[in-house]
């Protein structure tokens, strides 16, 4: 298949593919973004992100009918293959067609979201469309944690009925998605020479995964299980002091992995007999949900008096171990509607040692934001009963199901005229940007839309043509029966 | 339909009728029981909670196939009407029959589980069937928590697979069930003067239900929403001092309502709006789970005494970070039953302590274990000391089950459909034979009964009559 520059959302998706757009890097497509709108005399406001909003009125006959944000992300995730030179920062992306895909050489390629944008740009250049007034939304650093969207300000929206082109896929819109209240929490740990011997306890084994997506397939978490033995090893009654607690090595998902260095005076036998029965107890409950889970425990070191082992106080090490250990993680409600979706979860997620604390991420995931609220003050209650504290707070919306929901109603029945057969509703625990709509306007009426793309954030993403093309003409379809 | 007394089982189901087998009152039971093994010329065990086993030897060819267990309890829940003047310790039921339903005037029926001990005493009555080494078993005391199961004896069984027959109900069989412990957390309180305004809040209107059967369905739990209610009120800045804080009657119910009472100057608006925000947050969440949860607060009759605000705090937050809820699902077996739960069941407040009951629950022990341990350190940091009781074992999903592989065969040759395998969450007796015996495979059966522990319970007499075709074909086939 070709990819048709005579088409005017394959030649958009063309131009923008010619200015580097990674996250945090958009300023150049975002002033690009400006000078189109500029050219066809369309008001428009750019801010101090370099978010852009270009404002269309209605098409004759349309005035009276309430306005539209149409939106999509412009930056894009930059990968590449090992062998590739390609340079994010000034390199056009090197598009070529396999079959029906449009690719980039060795390169992620973006249609995650310039497809959004392209479309966009399509249809504010387009006259002979007819729509209601329209406001478009290019949003930057979506890939880095909507930071772009969560600085929209309501000032910047009239409408109240938006269609997000974020991923969707053709024949399917998401009815929700989840919020998350990130929460850094601290404990200050006083080092001082601990006798002992050292030993590291390493989980690993895990499968781990993502915590909008697999926070509901009751797999373990390896900072819960790290803190799970220790406990078992206090309720055992040995004592040990904690010289690093670590769990995974990325910032957010489920830990498949950690460690724990400790310096304790019981024997070997004693730590031995003491895992072992979390070992078991482990296997129990996690052969139908995670069946690798693996327990390693091995001398660290014996200290001598000339290299003796800091390590955190006896106190300390305990009040660590049951702030993780009583930690709520996985998922506290779902619908009984939406096949069960979770609407409540919580993941202990990366956890570092540093040379006077431990730091700790606790994500607490829904779409609702009371849920986010409440979660967050067990950990706060937690964190004062056990001397710990909470650091940093970073928070983007949700949305919720709305049986009631005019513009999918419009949807689907163009859905269903276009292409004979219903559209498919998603609801899920992950998040995108309609929430930082939702958070703005609780009334606001939200769909997602737009052309398949898949393997994104990977140097094989694609966008399939087909779609895009079919896509576009339901999109604008669409806008004509709003 | 008929309740035709020449069918053995219906012969022995209106024979056990006759005798009073109240939980605790199963002697007269059970020592009818020894005469019929002794008159059948079965050795038999009888102990001293009056448990009693019968065995029967292999029908000709069945010699060396491995031994099986038939289990069912002996006594029965006792339920009348109000009208009604039986007395469960001397009375015979007065059994009749309803359309397809065998049913007792007025009282409860006991088909849960004279259904099993009626098809155990048919079995070993007839000497056509073709069956292995059978040992049958009939416990005391199970409506009142396993009591008679939980005292058997390993050396009372050789076999090693069991048929259990108590409420499976025809088309089914269980592949797991729960087990559990109940934690008490006691936490003494200091009362002191109290001379400002009281108020009571009310978390009513909850769906509730047992939490073997319901934990999974979403449902609020009137002990959490108050105290989520306390600490946005303590959130919003409102010094306030406990004086009441009840609810629930048992621990195995999700608490369906609950109530505080508290005092303190702070504006009655205020209070009232931040309820109300509060309440509004907690409808929208149970939405489709628990629609009509009822969140009021108003001004109560004025009290003299008010816990320090030291106890008031401790125990706000004690509630509101008590685990409740489903903890663990098993994705491998189809709908993702529940596995371990845990329920905050009863709260209340007196002179000298708080009390606030909990139930755990899981088909496996370390599951339990590890809740009590949760439970038991939120409690040490909040001052509430843990005692721990009601323990009865779970029993644990296996994948592999040759039994269960054969009843399936049996069941689908019959029926023309595939037997529905579950996994229940509430406990049963099952649980104390795999505690005993780890390697014990274990199916249930059983004839369809219904509406058991009221005075509406029956026992469908048509199901009767097919499951113990069921019933007699499988041992055939083990």
């Amino acid at each position: 298949m070709e990819f048709d520059l005579k088409k005017p959302h394959c030649y958009y998706f063309n131009e923008i593919c010619k200015i580097p757009h990674g996250s945090g890097n958009e300023k150049a497509l975002s002033d690009w973004i400006v000078a189109f709108a500029k050219e066809r005399g369309l008001s428009f406001l750019q801010d101090e992100m370099w978010n852009v909003v270009i404002y269309k009125q209605a098409t004759p006959g349309y005035e009276t009918h309430p306005g539209v944000i149409i939106q999509a992300h412009m930056d894009m995730v930059c990968e590449k293959t090992p062998e590739s030179g390609h340079h994010f920062e000034t390199d056009p992306l090197d598009l070529y067609v396999d079959g029906t895909h449009l690719r980039a050489r060795g390169t992620t390629l973006g249609g995650d979201d310039c497809m959004g944008v392209a479309y966009m740009l399509d249809i504010l250049s387009d006259e002979t469309l007819e729509h209601p007034y329209l406001e478009c939304c290019f949003t930057v650093q979506e890939e880095t944690g909507l930071f772009g969207a969560r600085a929209l300000k309501p000032a910047y929206f009239k409408a109240r009925r938006l269609i997000n082109l974020d991923g969707a896929g053709e024949y399917r819109t998401y009815t929700t998605l989840a919020g998350s209240r990130n929460l850094t929490i601290e404990k200050k740990i006083t080092r001082s020479s601990a006798p002992g011997a050292a030993w590291r306890l390493r989980v690993e084994g895990l499968l781990g995964g993502r915590t909008g997506d697999d926070i509901s397939k009751e797999r373990a978490n390896a900072g819960k299980l790290l803190a799970r033995a220790l406990y078992a090893f206090h309720v055992d009654g040995i004592a040990f002091r904690l010289v690093s607690l670590t769990s995974s090595n990325k910032k957010s998902g489920i830990p498949p992995e950690g460690e724990a260095v400790f310096v304790t005076e019981e024997t070997a036998e004693r730590l031995k007999e003491a895992l072992d029965a979390v070992r078991a107890a482990v296997a129990d409950e996690y052969e139908f949900s995670d069946a690798g889970i693996r327990f390693e425990l091995e001398p660290y070191g014996v200290p001598t008096e000339r290299q003796a082992v800091y390590a955190a106080s006896a106190e300390e090490s305990l009040e660590l171990t049951e702030l993780l250990y009583l930690l709520p993680y996985g998922v506290f409600g779902r619908f009984l509607q939406l096949e069960g979706l979770p609407y409540a979860s919580a993941n202990l997620g990366r956890i570092e040692t540093t040379d006077d604390a431990v730091v700790i991420r606790y994500a607490a995931r829904s779409p609702f934001e009371s849920c986010m609220k409440e979660a967050e003050q067990t950990a706060g209650l937690l964190c004062e009963r056990l001397n710990a504290e909470i650091v940093g707070k970073d928070d983007y919306y949700g949305y919720r199901y709305r049986a009631d929901s005019p513009l999918r109603d419009t949807m689907e029945r163009v859905f269903l005229e276009q292409y004979g057969r219903p559209l498919a509703h998603v609801a899920a625990h992950g998040g995108n940007e309609c929430g930082a709509f939702a958070h703005m306007f609780p009334d606001m009426d939200i769909v997602t839309s737009g052309a398949i793309y898949a393997k994104h954030h990977t140097p094989e993403e694609y966008l399939d043509l087909e779609s895009f093309d079919r896509s576009i003409r339901f999109l604008k379809t669409f806008l004509a029966a709003l | 339909m008929e309740f035709d007394l020449t069918k053995p089982y219906c012969h022995y189901f209106n024979e056990i009728c006759k005798i009073p087998h109240g939980s605790g009152n199963e002697k007269a039971l059970s020592d009818r029981l020894v005469a019929f093994a002794k008159e059948c010329g079965l050795d038999y065990m009888q102990d001293e909670l009056w448990n009693v086993v019968i065995y029967k030897p292999a029908s000709a060819g069945y010699e060396d196939h491995p031994g099986v267990v038939i289990q069912a309890h002996m006594d029965m829940v006792c339920e009348k009407v109000p009208e009604s003047d039986h007395d469960f310790e001397k009375d015979p039921l007065a059994l009749y029959t309803e359309g397809d339903h065998l049913r007792a005037q007025g009282t409860t029926l006991g088909a849960d589980d004279g259904m099993g001990c009626a098809y155990m005493l048919a079995i070993l009555a007839d000497d056509t069937l073709a069956h292995p080494y059978l040992e049958c078993c009939f416990t005391t005391q199970e409506e009142t928590g396993l009591v008679g199961a939980q005292a058997l004896k390993p050396e009372y069984f050789k076999a090693r697979r069991l048929i259990n027959l108590d409420g499976a109900g025809e088309y089914k069989t269980y592949m797991g069930m729960g087990g559990g412990e109940q934690v008490t957390l006691t936490k003494p309180v200091t009362w002191e003067d109290n001379d400002k305004p009281a108020y009571r809040l009310r978390v009513s209107g909850l769906l509730g239900g047992h939490s073997g059967g319901m934990i999974d369905k979403e449902r609020a739990n009137a002990g959490k929403l108050a105290a989520r209610v306390l600490c946005a009120l303590k959130r919003e800045g409102i010094c306030f001092y406990l004086t009441g804080l009840n609810g629930g009657t048992k621990h195995n119910v999700i608490m369906p309502e609950a109530e505080a009472v508290f005092v303190t100057d702070a504006d009655p608006d205020r209070i009232r709006r931040i309820v109300e925000s509060c309440g509004s947050e907690i409808t929208a969440e149970y939405e489709q789970s628990d629609p009509d949860i009822r969140i009021t607060v108003e001004p109560a009759e004025p009290v003299r005494r008010r816990l320090t605000e030291r106890d008031s705090a401790d125990l706000m937050h004690l509630l509101y970070l008590l685990p409740c809820g489903l903890v663990a699902r098993n994705p491998a077996v189809e709908g993702e039953p529940p596995v371990t739960s845990v329920n905050v069941g009863v709260i209340s407040l007196d002179g000298t302590q708080a009390k606030i009951g909990v139930s755990a629950r899981s088909g496996l022990e370390c599951a339990v274990e590890e809740l009590k341990h949760r439970v038991a350190l939120l409690g040490e940091l909040y001052g509430a000391a843990a005692t721990y009781s009601g323990y009865y074992p779970g029993w644990k999903y296996e994948a592999e089950s040759e039994l269960r592989e054969t009843m399936k065969q049996v069941f689908e040759s019959l029926y023309q459909r595939p037997l529905a395998c579950l996994i229940g969450h509430g406990g049963n007796e099952c649980g104390v034979f795999k505690k005993m015996f780890p390697e014990m495979e274990i199916v249930t059966s059983g004839a369809i009964y219904g509406k058991i522990h009221t005075t509406e319970e029956f026992l469908d007499l048509a199901s009767f009559d097919r499951s113990w075709v069921l019933l007699t074909r499988f041992l055939e086939a083990l």
